[in-house]
């Protein structure tokens, strides 16, 4: 809890195990440990130029519809970015 | 083009006024003269201590310490530190209007609109150049994991050391112990960083002001169950209970509390309250209300209502014993009965209504704010097994976004309604 920076450092080893090229934080609505976290670490990501999105969710289908339009867009960018590379 | 070159010097303008010392000492003037003359002696206290405190800070006057409400600041004045809080200034960003600047300053650098706004506030303003650069930052695990990931977020920032005093869930000796032992530790590495020794007396002297801060705030507090209640329920939850986090363990602190009890006394002897024809009285449950402007307490008295106590003013720490003051301080802040299992601030809420024998209760719903709002339909189930009302009011403390004064005012009246009612 009070080291968040330990809690990043396993996703940067993380994207590197699994070679990913971008994060989807997905957050529980009101989840404080994890909202407060973002911040850093989006800043932190893209420091090290790996895109992020964020995802807030509620465990109700009715965000389902705008979920999926922001994984599009998002999975668009990426493969922009990879075919920029 | 006028409006435009408004709106650039505005920002520029409020940032050089917030940062000159000359407005610190202009506003503490303001409260040792001005206020004291105009018969709000107490106000005036709270004012010239801010103004002091803010002024060293900016000036860097001794090693500045950000800490949260729920820190034990005693330890801070024992050491000769500048205290800085950054809940009190988001309050009074809300106050004075810039909330709503800050707040967006914050949700753009991802903080969620669904976090508590003062901790969105606050970082905002740092975010703002509003806020006088930490030396060191302090926080406490209770009442919320807020504080401890903000502040710490903070610290980053500045580079600066981050403390999380862990205070534990359970009162017991062992925690006690713990938590006292952290304290010690803590206090030492701060006075380590400032290359001085710690002198203990000055944390003996600083536990006698708390307690003699203490012993009027109970006088005060007893004042209050007087009908009228003599102190508004606004002011008892902003400078009032301002007072109550930050003064213990300053000379202001002490000289606060006994001035209040002294224009407390003069009111209940002359008569005088908030409301004069108290047709309703009631008990206010969370440690804030909304600080921007708002017509929730206005509404309230124009209708006979007082809000004659919160349970954010009462005492419910033992005298501190200068001879363990570390255990002292460790025993205060376990005691809080917010700390722990619901049922302990469910029997405080529950006393706190037959000792000042409210005729309802209003329960303040703070958006984003988890450890209060988990509770309160526990409390409301609580308080009407004995047969008094609950309104649970949902509201926003320092995002004025959240508050609609037509709505509000809907469940007020709806709420008053209730209580003549049941007359
Ligand atoms: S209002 Fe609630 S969430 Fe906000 S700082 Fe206070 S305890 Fe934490």
């Amino acid at each position: 809890m009070k080291d968040n920076q330990r809690r990043f450092d396993h996703v940067f080893r993380l994207i590197e195990e699994f070679r990913a090229e971008g994060v989807i934080f997905y957050t529980l609505k009101f989840c404080d440990p994890f909202l407060y976290d973002l911040p850093q670490l989006k800043e932190q990501l893209a420091g090290r130029g790996v895109p992020a999105l964020v995802l807030e969710g509620d465990y109700t289908p009715g965000t389902l519809g705008r979920v999926r339009t922001r994984i599009e867009a998002f999975i668009e960018m990426l493969r922009q970015y990879a075919r920029a590379a | 083009m006028l409006g435009q070159l408004r709106a650039t010097l505005r920002p520029r303008i409020t940032n050089g006024l917030l940062k000159h010392a000359l407005t610190y000492q202009f506003l503490a003037n303001l409260g040792r003269f001005g206020y004291s003359n105009a018969g709000r002696r107490t106000q005036g206290i709270w004012l010239d201590f801010t103004a002091g405190q803010l002024k060293s800070a900016w000036q860097g006057e001794s090693l500045v310490v950000w800490g949260n409400a729920f820190f034990p600041f005693e330890l801070l004045y024992a050491l000769d530190v500048t205290p800085h809080r950054p809940e009190t200034m988001a309050a009074l960003a809300a106050k004075f209007g810039l909330n709503r600047e800050a707040i967006a300053c914050a949700e753009s650098d991802c903080y969620s609109p669904d976090v508590c706004s003062f901790y969105r506030c606050a970082v905002g303003l740092d975010m703002e150049g509003l806020l006088p650069r930490p030396d060191i930052i302090v926080a406490t695990s209770c009442l919320c994991d807020g504080a401890g990931k903000v502040f710490h977020n903070l610290s980053r920032q500045y580079g600066c050391d981050f403390f999380l005093l862990d205070v534990p869930y359970h009162d017991t000796p062992d925690a006690r112990r713990y938590l006292a032992g952290q304290l010690e530790e803590l206090t030492l590495t701060i006075a380590k960083k400032q290359g001085k020794p710690f002198k203990i007396d000055r944390l003996i002297e600083a536990l006698a002001l708390s307690n003699e801060a203490r012993e009027y705030l109970i006088k005060a507090n007893a004042l209050r169950k007087a009908v009228p209640c003599p102190l508004p329920g606004g002011d008892a939850i902003s400078y009032v209970l301002d007072m109550q986090f930050f003064g213990p363990g300053s000379p202001a602190g002490a000289r606060f509390f006994k001035t209040l009890y002294e224009e407390l006394r003069g009111r209940v002897d002359k008569g005088r309250g908030a409301v004069l024809e108290e047709k309703y009285r009631l008990l206010w449950m969370h440690y804030i209300k909304p600080y921007y402007p708002n017509d929730i307490f206005n509404y309230l008295e124009s209708k006979g209502a007082s809000v004659c106590f919160g349970e954010a003013n009462h005492v419910y720490w033992e005298p501190m014993d200068p001879g363990r003051p570390f255990e002292s301080l460790a025993a205060k802040m376990l005691s809080n009965p917010s700390v722990g299992p619901l049922e302990r601030r469910a029997g405080l809420a529950l006393k706190l209504a037959e000792t000042y024998r409210v005729d309802g209760v209003i329960n303040f719903s703070h958006w984003g704010c988890r450890q209060s709002s988990g509770g309160e339909y526990v409390i409301r189930d609580v308080m009407q097994k004995k047969g008094i009302p609950v309104l649970i009011l949902d509201g926003d403390g320092a995002d004025s976004r959240n508050y609609s004064k037509e709505q509000t005012r809907l469940r007020l009246e709806a709420f008053l309604e209730m209580l003549e009612a049941k007359r």
